[in-house]
């Protein structure tokens, strides 16, 4: 349904074009939940605004590659195409959504607006059920599971608890029926108890409208517990993809094996972070963007005099053991082995 | 059902109602505090500013005696203190006292010319808004440079222009050679006071309208990079609803606030003009009160117009803070 190759963006501030997003590819069925995984400075947010055609807001432009939906090609697309995708057909929850309601207008008119002005296009009765904008409006908060709909209606969202804003700004997605919906870091800005309500929330939307799902977050944990599969994402590049199971049971990457370990830390208790930082946007090393802080190339390194990890280009990933990994040396990596517990085998 | 929290938490709502609270009882402090800071200045200046209001009044030939009386007449005698302390006590119980010139109540006086000065105010204020919506939303929602750089150019010239040379210049066409308006004067009554009206407002109103029409270009533009605006982007909401309710109407309140600043820099633009246009306005009641060293018109005249900028103020910052939660950080 949602096909991305080889997709790449770049800032316009500067004329160069510093790259985020670096010949990125991923793929969304039709009701599949798919995760993406990265830290803050990966590009998860830029990929997500490049699917719902926003990336000029955020001094950013897609430089190659291409986004397919149901067919048709959106790279390029006339702001008239993306007017008729977004909310119908992709719906996107953005970031820090606490801030995402309009401060001066009611849930009600927010809701009731949005809803009239999908008037125009379709069927009048398509949108509300035959009903007013109003009780469209209401059955949304319903279905996001709001209490006490008709005086949230009436209140402005500086009135409404963080959880209530993001419940009302996913209601708001939702409105148009779209057959995709991407959470960019629905749960961060919440407390824990509203994060596992949400989550529940959308994997429960997931089911009852069989959409799509594109779930986006830093906390490999969080995605695991909703998505089918997998995406990790890393300084703008893919290191691993696959499905939910293999990546949790085999990783076949040491960036993704870090964050397996991490995320289950209250398991194995005492975890290791991933030693160092993430690069920041132009300032990737060469070669593999992980290797600064790999572990496998630490080890294998003493042995890696081609230099393999650290020079060239970023490798694309390539399929080992029935998921993608860009680690060159997966295979050094043993059965379900992270980089620090597994035993290294002979590179290359 | 969850028992996830609808409303932010009790505590905070309370904590914020103490703090709306505090903040209308610093303004009404500040209120009182200004109006009487404007009196002692007002008090100050008439009698710093070289001249006697009894020598005007009886000009170079009057005896001292008849000088001497009439000071006793009109409280002029005693210390600088003294006099305020009298000054003071009447002004809380609401007597201006009266014109030296005219011997009519300062009150009345204020009451008969204010009108005129508010009706200028108020169209000036029109003119300024219309002026301003087209200009601001245009220049805050076009990516186009050179409209930017035509309006940012003219809005210049047109704020640094003085109401004194624009006001002789637009008399000139259009009452004097159009005879559209009349050159000068005025009429007490609604519909026909207009025509004296027009080109005074009109004078005021294009560089204030400048002003906030450069306001609303920003304030949109800083609306624009908002996170809200990408939601209602992404929602889909379509164009014309889109504009308006996500990127004029979030960005007005500033120009709401501004305004409250702006009645107060008009009155101070109506003693000009009031002159050039003869406007029988609280400007030109100023005016002749200064020129006659009327001690009591001055003062109170500027007592009126300290209380009136503090009054604005207040009503400006309340109504943006009705529209706008988020100008509800009052200082």
């Amino acid at each position: 349904m949602l096909a991305v190759e080889d997709l790449s963006i770049g800032l316009t501030v500067h004329k160069e074009g510093i790259p985020v997003v670096d010949t990125v590819t991923l793929g969304v069925e039709m009701g599949e939940a798919v995760g993406l995984v990265g830290e803050s400075g990966s590009g998860k947010s830029m990929l997500c605004r490049a699917l719902v055609g926003t990336l000029h807001r955020h001094s950013a432009a897609v430089t190659g590659g291409s986004i397919r939906f149901e067919g048709e090609e959106l790279v390029g697309a006339p702001e008239s195409v993306w007017r008729r995708v977004r909310g119908r057909k992709i719906a996107y929850v953005p970031q820090s959504s606490l801030a995402g309601l309009n401060p001066v207008l009611t849930v009600g008119k927010q809701l009731t607006g949005l809803i009239r002005s999908a008037k125009s296009e379709i069927a009048k009765s398509e949108i509300t059920g035959g009903g007013s904008a109003r009780s469209r409006a209401r059955d949304l908060l319903e279905m996001v599971e709001i209490p006490r709909v008709d005086s949230v209606m009436n209140e402005r969202p500086h009135q409404l608890s963080g959880g209530m804003r993001q419940r009302v700004v996913i209601a708001g997605a939702l409105a148009r029926s779209p057959s995709l919906l991407i959470a960019d870091e629905p749960t961060t800005a919440l407390d824990v108890r509203v994060q596992a309500r949400i989550l529940d929330l959308l994997r429960r939307l997931r089911d009852q409208l069989g959409m799509s799902l594109l779930l986006v977050s830093h906390d490999l944990a969080v995605v695991q517990e909703v998505c089918d599969s997998i995406v990790v994402l890393y300084a703008g590049a893919v290191m691993e993809a696959g499905s939910q199971e293999a990546i949790r049971r085999r990783s076949r990457h040491p960036y993704t094996a870090g964050l397996v370990a991490a995320a289950s830390m209250d398991i194995a208790g005492g975890f290791e972070p991933i030693p160092g930082e993430a690069p920041s946007v132009g300032a990737w090393p060469t070669g593999c963007r992980f290797w600064p802080r790999c572990s496998l190339t630490l080890r294998v390194g003493e042995g890696d005099v081609h230099g393999r990890c650290s020079t060239g280009s970023q490798p694309l990933p390539v399929e080992v053991e029935g998921r993608l990994t860009a680690c060159t040396f997966a295979s050094a990596m043993s059965e379900g082995g992270g980089n620090r517990s597994g035993e290294a085998g002979a590179p290359g | 059902m969850t028992t996830e929290t609808v409303n932010a938490p009790a505590e905070e709502l309370e904590q914020r109602k103490e703090r709306v609270a505090a903040a209308v009882a610093r303004r009404l402090l500040r209120a009182v505090l200004v109006a009487w800071g404007v009196s002692l200045v007002a008090f100050a200046l008439v009698r710093i500013v070289p001249g006697d209001p009894v020598a005007v009044l009886l000009g170079d030939l009057a005896s001292e005696e008849r000088i001497q009386r009439l000071r006793e007449e009109l409280h002029l005698t005693g210390s600088f203190v003294n006099q305020y302390l009298g000054y003071m006590s009447d002004l809380l119980k609401l007597d201006f006292g009266r014109s030296i010139m005219t011997t009519r109540p300062v009150l009345t006086g204020i009451g008969d010319t204010l009108p005129v000065t508010l009706w200028l105010t108020g169209f000036g204020m029109l003119v300024a808004v219309i002026i301003a919506l087209p200009l601001g939303v245009v220049g805050g929602l076009t990516r186009s440079n050179l409209y930017r750089l035509s309006f940012n150019l003219l809005s210049s010239a047109l704020i640094a222009t003085p109401v004194f040379v624009s006001g002789v210049l637009l008399l000139l066409p259009f009452a004097v050679w159009l005879r559209w308006v009349p050159v000068a004067g005025y009429e007490y009554a609604f519909p026909q006071n207009i025509k004296y009206l027009i080109l005074p407002a009109v004078v005021t109103g294009i560089p204030i309208g400048m002003i906030f029409g450069r306001v609303l270009q920003e304030s949109i533009r800083e609306t624009y990079t908002e996170e809200f605006v990408e939601t209602g982007l992404v929602w889909g909401i379509d164009k014309t609803a889109f504009m308006w309710r996500y990127l004029v109407r979030p960005s007005i309140a500033p120009v709401i606030g501004l305004m409250g600043y702006i009645v107060g820099a008009y009155l101070a633009a109506a003693v000009i003009v009031e002159t050039v246009f003869v406007l029988p306005g609280i400007g030109t009641y100023l005016v002749r009160g200064v020129l006659a060293r009327d001690y009591p018109v001055v003062q109170g005249t500027l007592f009126i117009f300290g209380f009136i900028v503090v009054a604005v103020h207040f009503l400006a910052d309340t109504l943006a803070a009705v529209i706008d939660p988020r100008a509800r950080v009052m200082s």
